[in-house]
């Protein structure tokens, strides 16, 4: 049972805008729902007005390749995004990612957009965003905004986003290389959990190899530092230095979950390994 | 003529099965009537605290809220074995969560906008958090007046402590015992509080109506103790209070006794005429039914070089929470089964029972004996380790055997785990091991077996009784009147499998239905994997009844001697001429004679079933002759993979083998074993409730707290011993709690073959294991 | 706030008013009395309110009743009866995977998705799709089972549908 409030089925990002700011901060825009009526559920959360986005225009829709990479409206469910072939051949670590996010009836309603838009530093497709170098559309008072997904998340459940503002669509730039990306997500369960800590790889053709990490800073992180090491040397000794530097680069807490001390070993193992494995699926795919 | 079919041994469809995958089934939470009302519940957001105001009058006020009571309505203390718990905190709250009010609304919004307009004033007392702490002489009291509680006699409070029980075995001459021994092996071991968790939270509905009665619809493993308890606190007649119970979605203990029903009892004398439906949330469910008591023990065993034990000493202390009324009974359990599948000629335990400000402890699938084999089997290989024996060969020295005596003194017979270890070993395909194996450089997961047994016995009342009446439909169907639960173990299918067996109908078509204490037969409660063996022991009887009738009337309509007439599949007929033959309708009701006169009348079988012969356990010494109704015996095998750069566990393979004395349904039977070992890798790995230091629960839900999902399934190969009972149906005794016991043990015996690192603190998860193994 | 909504419901078109904050799944217990779906945790944790929306499983507990406006439910109701069952549910009764069955109307809402979806899953896939539906009881062994067995009987009554033609 939830308590009451009400909802309300924005028809344009004009009028999604408008109600939120009438409402104030009894307001709280709905994509998916899985974590918005989950804290209402709890009592966490007690809005006055739920503003639906989901019949806003393109808020739904996959476009790719027109130019501008894939573009993936914000409410898109992860579902239909890790079943869309361009996305499963071209940005696969990021369908990986959203492949790990809760169950498959979560995955049928919880959208892209949300799983950022809460800034969970544990959000799964976070580090994949990081590493395809995404850009994060808004739509808001002053209308669009672009934001390098580096510098949407602000801290544990803060983002970038201004009063009545919203994640409108995800822009992932083309990648001209060939790329194999893998993400390992260490849970407590081995299905339908948090991770305790999460790293993302991606291999790149030209040689560069990008990293990014889950649950162990105040948010998702890349970690440009551990990747320098990786440049021109993709060797054991690199790999275990690099693992090294990401883990010295990992600021975790200790929590319900996990302690500090354990996320940040783990940092380092699950970084090696998703090194080898990206690596190793680049070499695959290159034969 | 159709050969007999024999339901014994078979594995017919369950009888609850098409209902079920239909979403016909009804669960409490389903049912709903007229003018119902909805209750919520206040709680306590202290763990310890004196209440000093609860002022409900604006609650009262708020238009659509019906009743509202506090603990001063409705001061009655209740409890099964020891009566120490309100349904509403009195004078003060012992646990966080602990209900402060509750209120019956028009809607579940309006109840819970009214919870929110009543004012408690609280002075918060130093909480009692750490099961040692508490049993210090300077502890604060959790219960000042634990003196003056009632209780029934095999409980031993020790006034003036936070000591609700202590157990006792002295067996023996443990000094000599251990004078005696070569080698001596002491540890200590942890079980944290856990939660049953059943996906259907608890639920119930009340009403008192304008006569004067109470009806309580519930799920529930116990409608006929939860109809006791009341009658006893509220001092009314039984026929006053009702209590129905559909279908259980889950039970594994807590649904057990009286629990969250009791708060509504108020709420509906209040609301009089109106039904008030409780739904616990999954938070309530987590915190505010019953737990899994924490336990923190020492055991120490003396042993010869040549692998024979001498001596035991094990101490017990249960983290029993704010109320034991059940928890004692946990305790004294483990107590007596504190020897577990060994045969130890010198024994000294000492389980004792402790309130802590923490939530209610209570019974959980396995009794105690989840918590004290965790201790016991680790042990155990600790042991063949510093004798540099291998496991299962040290165990078989050491097993209870024709003749040996258990903690109790009591001599044992017809001891089936020899089989078991020895199957449950073929299984897993065990290979002698002498300690941890050899781990190259550079590997990064490692696979490794380990063992576990144990034993369990109903803890139960010694008058813990089944009744069964079998009615005849007028076309030869059969209605099984009797109050065993269905929480999907089965029984349902097995009771009706018995009663086909032995009246000569078909299964399909025997009828059972939900229990009602008004219409039902007897039974004590659906717990202590009792009812295959007890209430199946009934129902043979009812059965057999009926048949008798029914073979009288044929006997007389045919004109043969009743010796020459037998029921099969439905049909009587005489059988030194079966071509005589009428369908069991026929005769039903009676028989009707050849000059249409009738004779007999309606056939109506009873049975009933009390285990007879057991004593008492001395007080001081806890022997007796045969203190329990009977032993079950098992033993699991696990094959684990261990990652050893992250600590995580995965179990790839479990071997479990009972002593199920006779296998009645192999199919429910092996499910059962299945959803045992699966519960207990869950609890083996992740289960844990987690506290601050103020005695808050961190984790009551899902998201927090993780049971097993589909993903960790390991191969599972069942198998059955069958030593029978003597006194069970045709030899069947019960495994439904003994299943979930050995898996934790057996995994963590795994861990130590793998890397030579043992855990002595549930759970096992990824963290807890990666430490140890750094540790090392 | 109040809504005039129109859902289809196990084939049938239902209109109701309901109100901003009532879910799905209090929408098809308490209004329209399907109490196949069960609120196991009103969390999404737990997969007991699994029901189909456009043929695809969601948690009820997770969803506006007024955002199934226009929508397609179908619940477990809409499977098959006693006498009649789907062949999804005829597996879960053959190969016993059950006991309380409280999480079985979604443990079977999500097998029969998947298997529309994928008439081939493997273990794995199988796995992947039920591991949102929490069970106590059975340790999940024979409800895999059952799913891969269901999806084995329709691919026979599908290939002996074209040999027949």
């Amino acid at each position: 049972m939830l308590l009451p409030f009400d909802y309300v089925r924005a028809r344009s990002r004009e009028e999604a805008v408008d109600l939120a700011l009438r409402a104030g901060a009894g307001g709280r825009f709905l994509a998916g729902g899985t974590d918005l009526l989950v804290r209402i559920h709890d009592r966490q959360l007690r809005p006055k007005m739920v503003i639906d986005l989901k019949g806003i225009e393109g808020m739904q829709a996959i476009n790719c390749c027109d130019g501008e990479g894939l573009v993936v409206g914000a409410a898109t469910p992860l579902n239909r995004l890790i079943r869309d072939e361009v996305v499963r051949s071209k940005y696969g670590l990021l369908a990986e990612a959203a492949h790990t996010v809760g169950s498959m009836q979560i995955r049928n309603r919880a959208s892209l957009g949300g799983n950022i838009s809460n800034a969970s530093p544990a959000a799964d497709t976070a580090p994949a965003l990081l590493l395809y170098e995404a850009e994060i559309l808004t739509w808001g008072p002053c209308g669009v905004r672009k934001i390098p997904v580096g510098e949407f998340f602000k801290g544990p459940g803060a983002t970038a986003l201004g009063e009545g503002e919203f994640v409108f669509k995800v822009r992932l730039p083309i990648l001209k290389e060939r790329s194999f990306g893998a993400y390992l997500k260490l849970g407590r369960t081995s299905a339908v959990d948090l991770a305790i800590v999460s790293v993302a790889a991606l291999a790149l053709e030209g040689g560069e190899v990008r990293l990014a990490l889950g649950a162990v800073a105040p948010t998702p992180i890349r970690v440009k530092e551990a990747e320098a090491i990786l440049r021109n040397r993709k060797d054991k000794e690199a790999i275990r230095e690099a693992a090294v530097a990401t883990r010295r680069l990992a600021a975790p807490i200790s929590d319900i979950r996990a302690s500090r001390e354990y996320r940040l070993e783990m940092t380092e193992v699950l970084t090696a390994r998703a090194i080898e494995q990206a690596l190793a699926g680049l070499a695959a795919r290159a034969r | 003529m159709a050969a007999k079919t024999s339901y014994i041994g078979a594995g017919v469809v369950r009888n609850d099965a098409r209902e079920k995958v239909t979403g016909t089934a009804r669960y409490a939470g389903d049912l709903k009537f007229d003018r119902m009302l909805y209750a919520k519940l206040l709680r306590s957001k202290y763990a310890h605290a004196r209440l000093v105001r609860v002022d409900a009058s604006k609650a009262e006020k708020l238009p659509g809220v019906k009743a509202v009571v506090t603990g001063k309505d409705f001061p009655y203390r209740m409890g099964l074995y020891l009566v120490d718990r309100t349904p509403y905190a009195v004078d003060k709250v012992r646990y966080y969560g602990e209900p402060v009010a509750g209120v019956a609304a028009i809607s579940p919004e309006i109840a819970e906008e009214a919870l929110s307009l009543i004012q408690v004033e609280y002075e918060e007392l130093p909480p009692v958090l750490d099961v040692l702490e508490a049993i210090k002489p300077e502890s604060p009291l959790v219960h000042p007046n634990l003196h003056e509680y009632e209780h029934v006699p095999a409980i031993f409070p020790v006034p003036h402590t936070n000591i609700s029980n202590h157990f006792k075995i002295r067996k023996g001459d443990v000094a000599k015992g251990f004078a005696e021994a070569d080698v001596i092996v002491e540890d200590t071991y942890y079980v944290p509080q856990i939660q049953h968790s059943p996906l259907e939270p608890h639920a119930a509905i009340a009403l008192y109506d304008r006569e004067g009665k109470l009806t309580i619809w519930a799920s529930s493993q116990s409608p006929f103790a939860m109809r006791k308890i009341l009658s006893q606190s509220l001092k009314w007649p039984m026929h006053r209070i009702r209590v129905i119970g559909p279908y259980v979605g889950g039970g594994f203990g807590g649904k057990a006794g009286l629990n969250v029903e009791a708060t509504l009892v108020p709420l509906a004398m209040k609301a009089r005429g109106y039904p008030v439906k409780l739904v616990c949330t999954r938070e309530e469910e987590f915190r505010d039914t019953f737990v899994r008591q924490g336990m923190w023990c020492r055991l120490k065993t003396g042993v010869k070089r040549n692998g024979r034990i001498t001596a035991q000493e094990f101490e017990m202390y249960w983290d029993g929470g704010a109320y034991t009324e059940y928890g004692v009974n946990v305790t004294r359990a483990a107590g007596y089964s504190s020897a577990g599948v060994y045969d130890i000629p010198n024994m000294k335990t000492d389980s004792y029972c402790v309130y802590t400000n923490k939530p209610v402890g209570g019974p959980l699938r396995g009794f105690g004996h989840g918590e004290n084999h965790w201790a016991i089997e680790q042990h155990m290989d600790q042991i063949a380790h510093r004798l540099g024996m291998d496991p299962v060969e040290f165990r078989m020295i050491n097993l209870q055997r024709e003749g040996s005596t258990n903690a109790t003194g009591q001599v044992l017979h017809n001891v089936g785990i020899g089989k078991c270890l020895e199957e449950a070993a073929r299984l897993i395909g065990w290979t002698k091991v002498a300690g941890p194996a050899k781990i190259e450089p550079g590997t990064k997961k490692v696979r490794a077996k380990g063992i576990a047994c144990m034993t369990k016995a109903p803890a139960m009342p010694n008058d813990a009784a089944s009744t069964a009446i079998v009615k005849l439909n007028d076309d030869g169907t059969v209605v099984l009147n009797i109050s065993a639960q269905e929480l999907g173990q089965g029984a349902f299918t097995v009771l009706a499998q018995i009663c086909a067996e032995e009246l000569g109908v078909r299964y399909e078509d025997i009828r059972i239905y939900p229990v009602d204490t008004d219409h039902g037969a007897y039974e004590w409660q659906t717990v202590a994997s009792r009812i295959t063996y007890s209430c199946g022991r009934a129902v043979m009887e009812a059965a057999r009844d009926a048949k008798r009738q029914l073979t009288d009337h044929a006997s007389r309509y045919f004109g043969v001697p009743a010796e020459d007439v037998d029921v099969v599949d439905g049909e009587v007929f005489v059988k030194s001429n079966p071509s005589r033959r009428v369908p069991v309708g026929t005769l039903a009701l009676g028989a009707t004679l050849p000059d249409f006169s009738g004779y007999g009348g309606p056939v109506v079988g009873r049975g009933k079933f009390i285990p007879e012969g057991i004593v008492a356990m001395d007080a001081e010494t806890g022997q007796s002759p045969k203190p329990v109704a009977n032993w079950t015996y098992g033993a699991q095998g696990v094959e684990i993979e261990l990652d050893l750069e992250t600590g995580r566990i995965d179990v790839k393979k479990v071997a479990a083998v009972y002593d199920a004395g006779r296998v009645i349904n192999p199919v429910t039977a092996t499910s059962q074993v299945e959803g045992g070992v699966v519960q207990g890798l869950s609890i083996g790995l992740f289960e844990e409730m987690k506290f601050d230091e103020r005695g808050r629960l961190l984790n009551p839900s899902y998201v927090d707290y993780k049971i097993a999902t589909a993903a960790e399934i390991p191969e599972m190969l069942v198998g059955f011993v069958e030593v029978p009972q003597e006194d069970g149906p045709y030899g069947a005794r019960g495994i439904g709690e003994h299943v979930m016991v050995p898996t934790p043990p057996a995994i963590a015996n795994a861990l130590f073959h793998a890397v030579g690192v043992r855990v002595k603190r549930l759970p096992m998860t990824s963290e807890n294991v990666y430490w140890a193994l750094r540790q090392e | 706030m109040i809504h005039n909504i129109r859902v289809k419901v196990n084939g049938e078109w239902v209109e109701a008013c309901v109100p901003s904050h009532r879910r799905l799944l209090d929408f098809l217990r308490e209004d329209l009395d399907l109490i196949g779906a069960k609120e196991g945790c009103g969390g999404g944790e737990c997969g007991a309110c699994t029901v189909l929306v456009n043929g695809e499983p969601i948690n009820a507990c997770l969803m506006l009743a007024v955002e199934a406006d226009g929508a397609d439910v179908l619940t477990v109701e809409g499977l098959g009866y006693a006498d009649h069952l789907d062949p999804v549910q005829e597996a879960f009764v053959e190969n016993s995977a059950l006991q309380c069955g409280y999480c079985i109307p979604g443990m079977i809402m999500s097998a029969k998705a998947l298997l529309v979806r994928n008439p081939s899953p493997t273990r794995e896939e199988v796995v992947e799709a039920i591991s949102g539906n929490l069970c106590r009881c059975t340790g999940y062994a024979r409800i895999v089972d059952a799913i891969m067995q269901a999806a084995q009987v329709a691919r026979a009554a599908e290939s002996s549908k074209v040999g027949g033609e």
